[in-house]
């Protein structure tokens, strides 16, 4: 009875929703909306949908005797490079799709990614590749009389007289006949994806494998085949990021470090023969997973920060009464997203970062990156733990 | 018939894809059970809509109105409402929350002399959605009744279809003070509106 009384009142009131009351029931787009437009906290928000899906995953290196034996003409081309197949799933939340991304990462930073191209590949298995079939279309003539009128023998004689008259020199204002043909042209025609199984089936089946099927439907069990260096030395960490729905600001980042060795052992001791959760695989290893997304775009009014996007910044950081600031948050990080055509972008990103410093953050937690794009944006980066919310 | 057969199965054979071999055959990990975690309700759409522009416009009623009690000789006349009203969206939710502020002149014309001249300024509660507002909407009402000073009130429902231009109607209770006595009567109209901007 309250409840139905509160919520009659609030439409009464015309008040937004919510959090708690959008996540406990799993409002999640309209949450992720609420998020995008500041009015909602990104990192309560993406750790609930976070706890909901319950990321499982599951990856392990084809054998490199059993890849060349499933490659037709068994090349020992691909013996340095590992086909890991990666399978994800989660549990059916009401979101429209997530993305999940895989990276390879040795002491902390991407390992050279693996050419994929079918050259690539067709160099590496000894293949030769289909040619461009160049196609010559002979030139057609199909000439025909030139009637503009509702008399064509009087047109055509008058035509023609003056033609004679000037001996053809007005030919080209005065046309009798005229030439609806096409001329020659040489017609360039890639190879089909037939071709390329004809003349190098191996690199063309391995092409096949690792083009990921469309999968970004939660509850679906998706599978994917990545190519990363099989013998690469020094502490290996999987990089998962997760974007969530439309909201392409925000994503999850769960980092599993390999124990030390080949990556096919690291894989196999890391995730055995079941699925493993990937929250539960990194708090294992001693890490948190961590959550990133974006900061309303603060305004500015020429190069210096408005007070009130100052004041709603430090509200942001410090929190009130009933809801903690993101200072509070473990492992904070802000990133100065500055687009490359903004004007006057640096003295912004300065002023930006002279009022980060002055509600509480520190120089260490605020970095710059340059991105592609016409504004200054904000990123936060944080570490999370699941809770689920109180769903009554 | 065998000939053609043939010749499609040929062709069949060219225009196949060439088959490549599957991926390499793993064993497949123990899953994770799964669940199926619906959403609980409807979404309240705040956030999922932008507040919409307020709109103004007006709207011409004709109708009836039943006079109740022995105060006006006449049971029944004809109702014209000539209003100035306005749509000020409140909420994000679709429907939204609308307040319908208005400001009107409303004749009724019986038979036996029993006219009406009555300004009306109210300010209604209601929902609108893509086009349709429904509402209830209280109004003060001062004038003339029966050539007579006159004040009251007048409330009832309204409920029209308009984007830009549109029709509805209203059905009033309304209750006037003329020279010490009430007087009561039921106004039903149907109306031709127009607002601007244009609903979204």
């Amino acid at each position: 009875m309250t409840r139905t009384l509160t919520l009659l009142l609030a439409v009464l009131a015309a008040c937004a929703p919510s959090q708690r009351r959008l996540l406990a029931a799993r409002h999640y787009p309209e949450a992720l909306a609420g998020v995008d437009e500041g009015a909602l906290d990104g990192g309560a928000v993406l750790s609930t949908i976070a706890g909901d899906l319950e990321l499982g995953a599951h990856l392990q290196a084809v054998p490199s005797d059993m890849l060349r034996a499933a490659l037709p003409g068994s090349p020992a081309g691909f013996d340095d490079l590992a086909l890991v197949r990666v399978i994800h799933d989660s549990h059916t939340i009401p979101l429209a799709k997530y993305e999940v991304s895989l990276a390879l990462l040795q002491a902390g930073a991407p390992v050279p990614a693996v050419d994929t191209s079918i050259a690539a590949l067709a160099r590496r298995s000894g293949e030769t590749l289909p040619k461009d079939q160049v196609i010559e279309h002979e030139g057609t003539t199909d000439y025909r009389l030139v009637v503009r009128t509702r008399r064509p023998l009087l047109e055509i004689f008058a035509r023609v007289l003056v033609n004679v008259a000037t001996v053809g020199l007005l030919h080209p204002v005065v046309p009798i006949v005229r030439d609806h043909g096409s001329p020659a042209y040489s017609e360039v025609r890639s190879p089909t994806p037939d071709d390329y199984a004809q003349m190098s089936p191996a690199a063309e089946s391995l092409l096949r494998w690792l083009t990921p099927a469309a999968c970004d439907r939660p509850g679906q069990r998706c599978e994917q085949y990545v190519l990363w260096p099989r013998e690469l030395t020094g502490p290996l960490e999987l990089l998962v990021v997760v974007r969530i729905g439309w909201y392409r600001h925000g994503a999850l980042l769960y980092r599993v470090p390999l124990p030390p060795g080949p990556l096919e052992q690291g894989l196999l001791a890391v995730f055995g023969d079941r699925m493993r959760p990937l929250d539960e695989l990194t708090r294992a290893a001693g890490q948190r997973p961590q959550l990133t997304y974006m900061l309303p775009e603060p305004e500015f009014a020429g190069e210096s920060l408005t007070p009130r996007s100052r004041k709603d910044l430090c509200a942001r950081l410090g929190g009130g009464r009933r809801r903690p600031g993101l200072l509070s948050r473990p492992e904070l990080r802000f990133t100065l997203e500055l687009g490359e055509q903004v004007t006057g972008g640096e003295q912004q990103a300065l002023q930006l970062r002279a009022a980060l410093l002055a509600c509480g953050v520190s120089a260490a937690q605020i970095e710059l990156a340059e991105v592609d794009g016409y504004d200054l944006g904000l990123r936060v980066h944080h570490a999370f733990d699941v809770t689920a919310p109180d769903r009554r | 018939m065998l000939a053609a057969l043939a010749l499609n199965a040929l062709i069949a054979r060219l225009m196949a894809p060439v088959p490549l071999p599957p991926a390499p055959a793993l064993p497949e990990p123990t899953p994770i059970t799964r669940e199926v975690r619906p959403e609980r309700g409807r979404t309240p759409g705040y956030f999922l809509h932008t507040r919409q522009d307020p709109r103004i416009g007006g709207r011409l009623g004709m109708g009836v109105v039943g006079f109740l009690g022995p105060l006006v000789p006449a049971r029944a006349g004809f109702a014209l409402d000539v209003v100035l009203a306005g749509r000020v969206p409140a909420s994000r939710r679709q429907p939204m929350f609308t307040l319908f502020p208005e400001l009107g002149y409303s004749l009724a014309a019986g038979a036996k002399h029993s006219r009406g001249h009555l300004f009306t300024a109210g300010l209604g509660l209601g929902g609108t959605d893509r086009g349709i507002g429904v509402a209830l909407i209280p109004r003060l009402v001062t004038g003339s009744l029966l050539a007579q000073r006159a004040l009251g009130v007048r409330s009832g429902l309204l409920v029209e279809v308009v984007k830009v231009g549109g029709v509805g109607f209203t059905l009033d209770h309304q209750a006037l003070l003329v020279a010490g006595e009430w007087s009561h009567a039921v106004i039903f109209t149907l109306f031709v509106g127009l607002y601007g901007p244009g609903e979204r």
